[in-house]
């Protein structure tokens, strides 16, 4: 083979090779089922769950609740539509995710600036993902703290 | 005078990139469309498998700081981008690991200049660099995330900010690599066909401190996290 020839095909295949195994693993995650196009929703059957809400000013609210195959997410706004709170959340497209922007209670709003913010804990453990994307199990204590800096 | 219309090349050079990285930042940030529907499931957790920012306007601006201006403009360029844009749109408390990130880019920009690597068969080592960079910046950028906080200080917490951070470094890799393609092709089809790229030179102590600059930001960037 010409030396040309045989420099060619180095150099293609130092962008194919590449590119072949990224397009192998894709293939292979889809085939694993790592890599999916719906979003798996979880089922997690009924859930008994306590729902405590510190305002971080000696105000508390506690509730338990019972909801079937749903995030904390659905339990705070479960307890929006009883009346119970009310809540103001911002959607973002980047995270696929909601922030809690404040929480009203009897008649106060705690809202969250730049010395306070509302902080999650799932049995006393800080969640690690959005309140919309953990599907609680039963008997779980979901806590809202606002906290301040 | 030749030095001086040199640098003044440099100058326009770097300001057409900072005002570009800037504008496209501002206009784009609130404007970006949600995750496709593809999802991932690692360590238990699913994902959407791309989370979409744009990192990779500034990670180009960044490698093209370093590629063709060289020295100093290695950092300036893309701190300066983010220091504007960052005025506008805000940024958050891991504000030093990322600005510190992009002069690492600016960096890998740097040496891939140093190598001549702005020809057609250095493609698949601006490629190839470029994604060790975007790597490296993700680590760093992630471990800030980590020892600020957001997550506990033990390895499960490690485990969980990179295993979060994926769909975030995927974005990274596919996006930037693109962009590098459509971007840096064209720069080096101009070159090979005679039409003039400034090959800036960089003085020695120019180097040193190019080298310097981001690994004192990352120094910065941890005390800022501790203290």
């Amino acid at each position: 083979m010409k030396k040309e020839n045989r420099e060619k095909i180095i150099y293609l295949s130092k962008f194919l090779i590449p590119l072949v195994l990224v397009i192998l693993l894709f293939l292979g995650g889809i085939s694993t089922g790592i890599v999916t196009f719906e979003k798996t929703e979880q089922i997690t059957g009924k859930s008994n769950v306590t729902i405590i809400i510190d305002f971080g000013d000696g105000t508390t609210y506690s509730k338990t609740m019972i909801l079937e195959n749903s995030t904390v997410f659905d339990f705070l706004l479960k307890l929006e539509d009883e009346g119970e709170i009310t809540t103001e959340t911002t959607y973002w497209n980047s995270f696929d995710g909601y922030s809690i922007d404040s929480i009203s209670y009897n008649g106060k709003k705690y809202e969250g600036d730049t010395t306070h913010y509302w902080s999650l804990l799932i049995n006393d453990e800080y969640a690690m993902q959005g309140a919309n994307k953990i599907y609680v199990r039963n008997n779980d204590i979901i806590k809202w703290e606002f906290v301040t800096f | 005078m030749r030095e001086i219309f040199e640098n003044k090349n440099r100058i326009i050079l770097a300001g057409l990139l900072i005002a570009i990285g800037t504008i496209i930042r501002i206009l784009l940030h609130n404007n970006i469309p949600g995750s496709p529907s593809i999802y991932i499931t690692i360590n238990g957790i699913t994902q959407s498998m791309f989370m979409l920012d744009l990192f990779f306007v500034v990670a180009i601006i960044s490698l093209l700081s370093g590629l063709i201006l060289g020295g100093y403009y290695t950092f300036i360029v893309p701190i300066l981008t983010m220091m504007i844009s960052d005025i506008a749109i805000g940024n958050n408390w891991i504000i030093l690991f990322t600005w510190s990130g992009f002069a690492l880019l600016g960096l890998v920009g740097f040496v891939l200049k140093t190598k001549k690597s702005l020809t057609v068969k250095g493609i698949p080592r601006i490629l190839g660099m470029g994604i060790i960079g975007i790597l490296l910046y993700d680590i760093w950028t992630n471990f800030g995330t980590w020892l600020g906080g957001w997550y506990t200080h033990t390895w499960e917490g490690l485990a969980l900010c990179y295993t979060n951070a994926i769909p975030f470094i995927l974005w990274h890799l596919l996006s930037t690599t693109i962009t590098m393609m459509i971007v840096i092709i064209p720069i080096i089809y101009l070159k090979e066909h005679k039409v003039t790229i400034p090959d800036f030179q960089v003085k020695t102590l120019e180097k040193r401190i190019t080298i310097a600059a981001p690994a004192i930001l990352m120094i910065l960037a941890i005390i800022s996290l501790i203290v």
